[in-house]
């Protein structure tokens, strides 16, 4: 109770954070005393301490909040859940408790349940931390009586507060291993696909490449272990637009394909068999077609998706994919610059919980600009390279030609032979072109696009807040509609229609409070993966990059010491 | 720019091999440019002879040159008939910082758009350039005057001694507008001597030989000096599209608070060493390489203007027996066109004679060189190739050892 207090006003705290800034999520569960528990997806592992949701709080102490990862938020105290009827009524007449609430609300999980005006400070949402959405609910079946709240009308919250704060602390951590032993998404994950062979079909501007899709697998979701299927381009664009829709808003970090490029595209359509087509594009539009492939299947949801199952097996072509313009690279920054008009953080008052998912927005931004610049950096090192390749052969072939016209018969042929060690550093030079891209721009270049398609996460994340506070506003609208029906005389009539909106908001408000700390939740066990992973790819990059440069000098260096004796066979 | 070192950045060897480049019989005279110093546009070198010979005042002193100085010394030879049957020595070049001057100006005019040190390692690199150049003119011109002392026909002579000796001016910057007349009528002349070359009647086959063999040598050498010239520069782009790389790494690391923050730093120091080591290569690449190639280009040229002066004197000798051929037929004047063609047969024979030998020990002075370079390029590169194994070993072995 006493902590409480203070409380109110600020968020649950998700980061383990001491300062209980719980908020009054019970005025939810409060309103729908039968709602259930809602498990939340994801987690399952729970190695939390908690009082598992099952042991219903006997004392009423621990009131076991069920956390979708069955993470309790033990209650202290049989505060656990505020009066149903009485948080109503505080509510009714308190304060703009949402208003008050709502930037703590946004913080997190906590729901912002306006707190009754006479313990402002006890409306602390039970800090459950985001992971745990329905600690509401799960206090609230705990102690389906009404019980009579200790300190006030929402009791429970203050001591759903000073507990979740541990246990904020303890599922946060819980969840954060859950998500390590559960979703590894290390490269091991049995399966591999490669992109291969290029092939134009048809002819002129109608014609179009397909790739081959090479999977191999032992996992048991797919009826062989080793398939090909063939694809175009724009059946990735369809793809992606499908993941998209149907993950991108529970906060899942997807990867994109490569950018349409009608440019290029145009010159490959327009070659003739015999002319060279483009090799250059279309062989780095392969190497990122497989990566993109790869990425998909790295990750555990991803992987179960049917459509992406069948993007791999199905044998005949797929249905052509339309309004591909939307969906290439285009289009993703188009959706991200109107986002970037609307509100880019969560406008309430921030708790840890908050501040952790801005610092790593931030954290996303920075490291996307940076990734840009280097991949710049590289792709002008590319250029470079390629001219110093140009200069070789060029210098080769001068030194040919005066080892022709030198007189001296042994200063000819040392000319010749360095001639032939400047076209041997030509074809290093090249081969090391070719592997620094690959190690290392590609993966630059991917994962400037993977950090593009955080960036849209992030904003799901933002405008499930949105929903959610709207549906709180609304609420209040209606609740504030129904009190003063229940004032005037002639509005009696009126007030069943007005309860059911009212219950019709409640819901939503709940919906909408589930669905923000699900995203929440989502979102960091996400964002730890991609973590992760980017650590071990950049790590292993480096670490054949390195590799690739030493086998090159150490071939270089053969080279020279095997022209020393051709240099020191010369003699007048 | 100060007091050049001559040891500097370069490998050891430089210091001694400039004095190596040039074959020198004896020490009764030996000349260095001790110093050189570069003022605003001018370079003043200072030229410091050591002599036994009787014909010099003293037997060791300096004196200040200018590189027109030099110029007028190599007209003096080229232009004395004297010499007609000699190759002279390839002048050295105008010292040209103008590129690099340009190339410090527009580094400074970037200056906004880098980070510091990206700023810092570029004016590094362009100042290193400097240097480099710096000491290649004085090179230039260091050889020039030591191929001169190691003639044993050209170092006796009278313009020679007063370069080396006279303390004062040579007052021969006057003479700039004459220079630019007189070098007019040699681009002129040129085509002319290329075209009698090439229609001439050669009758002995061993200079036969050498019109052809010079003049396609002449041309592929220039190719060749032009490519390596553009590989060097291309190759030292790429090393300093390292520092670029590098920043960025480094940036990224800062940004980057996690484990592989160390990783990207370990590769950002991974590019800047390779950096300086790929500069050192290509630095070495130009010395011994390129500038071997450039020193043949100018001195295959130098033999080519004998081919020359020999050419057109065979052409006086035609015309020489023509007349007499006249004469004789109208015996009208025959005593002196028989006077003229004596002397025309007389000179032409010397020069003949003398080409002779001057080709011959061309053809050794390049062979040599090349070899000496060659050789001396390639245990540089192993050198440099060896160096760059350990360092990329060293960083592999580092990033063992991180989490």
């Amino acid at each position: 109770m006493s902590d409480d207090q203070d409380q109110r006003e600020s968020p649950p705290d998700f980061g383990g954070d001491d300062s209980s800034k719980a908020d009054d999520t019970l005025f939810v569960s409060a309103i729908s005393p039968t709602t259930v528990d809602i498990p939340l997806s994801g987690g399952e592992d729970d190695d939390e301490d908690e009082n598992p949701f099952g042991a219903p709080p006997p004392t009423r102490e621990k009131t076991a909040t069920n956390t979708t990862n069955s993470v309790e938020v033990p209650v202290e105290n049989e505060r656990n859940l505020p009066e149903p009827e009485k948080s109503i009524v505080d509510i009714d007449e308190d304060e703009d408790i949402f208003g008050a609430n709502t930037p703590v609300a946004a913080a997190t999980t906590s729901s912002s349940t306006p707190v009754p005006k006479s313990k402002p400070a006890t409306e602390s949402a039970p800090s459950t931390p985001i992971k745990q959405e329905s600690s509401l609910f799960s206090v609230d079946t705990s102690s389906s009586s009404p019980k009579t709240p200790v300190v006030k009308s929402t009791p429970s919250f203050d001591s759903q507060i000073s507990s979740s704060t541990s246990t904020t602390k303890n599922v946060l951590s819980g969840t954060v291993t859950a998500s390590h032993t559960v979703e590894k998404r290390g490269k091991d994950n049995d399966i591999e696909i490669t992109v291969s062979d290029p092939t134009k079909v048809g002819d002129g501007m109608s014609s179009y490449m397909t790739y081959r899709i090479t999977t191999k697998t032992t996992l048991p979701i797919f009826k062989k272990s080793e398939f090909s299927v063939n694809r175009r381009f724009s059946d990735f664009l369809g793809l992606h637009a499908k993941v998209v829709n149907k993950h991108l808003q529970a906060g899942l970090f997807l990867p994109s394909p490569p950018e349409k490029d009608t440019l290029s595209m145009a010159k490959v359509k327009i070659s003739n068999k015999e002319e060279a087509v483009p090799t250059d594009f279309i062989d780095r539009r392969r190497a990122l077609l497989e990566r993109y492939l790869n990425r998909l299947v790295q990750h555990p949801k991803l992987l179960e998706d049917t459509d992406v199952q069948t993007f791999l097996e199905f044998s005949n072509d797929l249905p052509k994919s339309t309004n591909t313009q939307a969906l290439s690279g285009a289009g993703v920054l188009r959706a991200l610059n109107n986002i970037s008009h609307q509100v880019t953080k969560l406008t309430t008052k921030t708790s840890e919980q908050d501040q952790w998912f801005e610092e790593r927005h931030g954290f996303v931004l920075e490291l996307h600009t940076h990734l840009k610049h280097l991949y710049n950096q590289f792709n002008s090192l590319y250029s470079q390279r390629k001219e110093a390749g140009h200069a070789l052969k060029q210098f080769s072939i001068s030194l040919n030609h005066l080892a022709n016209t030198e007189e001296h018969m042994l200063l000819s042929s040392a000319l010749s032979e360095l001639a032939n060690l400047e076209e041997k550093l030509d074809q290093i030079n090249n081969d090391e072109i070719l592997k620094e891209y690959s190690t290392l721009t590609e993966l630059i270049k991917e994962y400037v696009s993977l950090l593009d398609m955080v960036q849209l996460a992030f904003h799901e994340r933002i405008k499930s807040h949105q929903q959610w506070l709207h549906a709180e506003d609304m609420l209040k609208k209606k609740r504030d509609a129904k009190t003063k029906l229940e004032q005037s005389p002639k509005g009696a009539d009126k007030l069943p229609q007005a309860e059911m909106e009212i219950n019709e908001w409640e819901g939503k408000v709940v919906r909408g409070k589930e669905d923000f700390e699900r995203i929440s939740s989502t979102i960091k066990q996400e964002m730890e993966a991609f973590e992760e992973i980017r650590l071990d790819d950049f790590k292993k990059a480096f670490d054949t990059y390195l590799r690739n440069v030493l086998e090159q000098h150490e071939k270089i260096l053969q080279i020279w010491e095997g022209y020393l004796p051709e240099a020191n066979k010369i003699n007048i | 720019m100060a007091m050049l070192e001559p040891s500097g950045s370069m490998d050891e060897i430089d210091g001694k091999q400039r004095a190596d480049t040039v074959d020198l019989n004896d020490s009764d005279l030996v000349i260095d440019i001790s110093d050189a110093l570069s003022e605003k546009d001018k370079v003043k070198f200072t030229v410091h002879t050591k002599t036994k010979l009787p014909n010099f005042q003293n037997s060791e002193f300096s004196v200040s040159r200018q590189h027109e100085e030099f110029i007028w010394l190599h007209d003096r030879f080229n232009e004395s008939e004297e010499y007609a049957g000699l190759i002279i020595p390839p002048a050295p070049t105008r010292p040209d910082f103008d590129s690099s001057r340009a190339k410090l100006q527009k580094l400074s005019d970037s200056e906004s758009t880098l980070t510091k040190e990206e700023y810092d390692k570029m004016k590094q690199e362009l100042e290193a350039e400097y240097l480099a150049m710096f000491k290649k003119t004085v090179s230039m011109h260091e050889v020039f005057l030591q191929r001169l002392a190691a003639h044993p026909v050209l170092r006796n002579d009278n313009n020679f001694r007063v370069f080396l000796e006279y303390k004062e001016d040579l007052s021969v910057r006057g003479k700039n507008a004459r220079e630019q007349i007189s070098g007019f009528f040699k681009t002129l002349t040129k085509t002319a001597d290329e075209v009698l070359l090439t229609n001439q009647k050669e009758s002995d086959e061993f200079f036969e030989r050498q019109k052809q063999f010079l003049t396609t040598y002449n041309t592929k050498i220039k190719d060749a000096t032009a490519a390596a010239d553009k590989s060097t520069r291309t190759h030292k782009a790429v090393a300093d599209t390292y520092i670029k790389v590098s920043g960025g790494l480094n940036t990224l690391a800062t940004a980057d608070k996690t484990d592989l923050s160390r990783y990207l730093l370990l590769l950002a120091d991974f590019f800047e060493k390779a950096r300086k080591l790929e500069s050192r290569v290509q630095s070495d690449a130009d010395l011994k390489l390129s500038d071997t190639l450039r020193y043949y280009m100018r001195d295959s040229k130098a033999a080519l203007d004998l081919m020359y002066r020999r050419s057109r004197c065979l052409a006086d000798f035609d015309t020489a027996n023509k007349n007499l051929d006249r004469a004789r037929t109208k015996n009208k004047e025959v005593q002196q066109a028989e006077a003229a063609q004596q002397n025309i047969k007389k000179k032409f024979e010397t020069i003949s004679e003398k080409a002779k030998d001057e080709l011959n020990d061309f053809k050794t002075r390049r062979v040599q060189m090349f070899r000496k370079n060659l050789v001396e390029l390639t245990e540089l590169q192993i050198k440099h190739t060896k160096a760059q194994i350990q360092m990329i070993k060293g960083v592999l072995q580092q990033s063992e050892t991180l989490p």
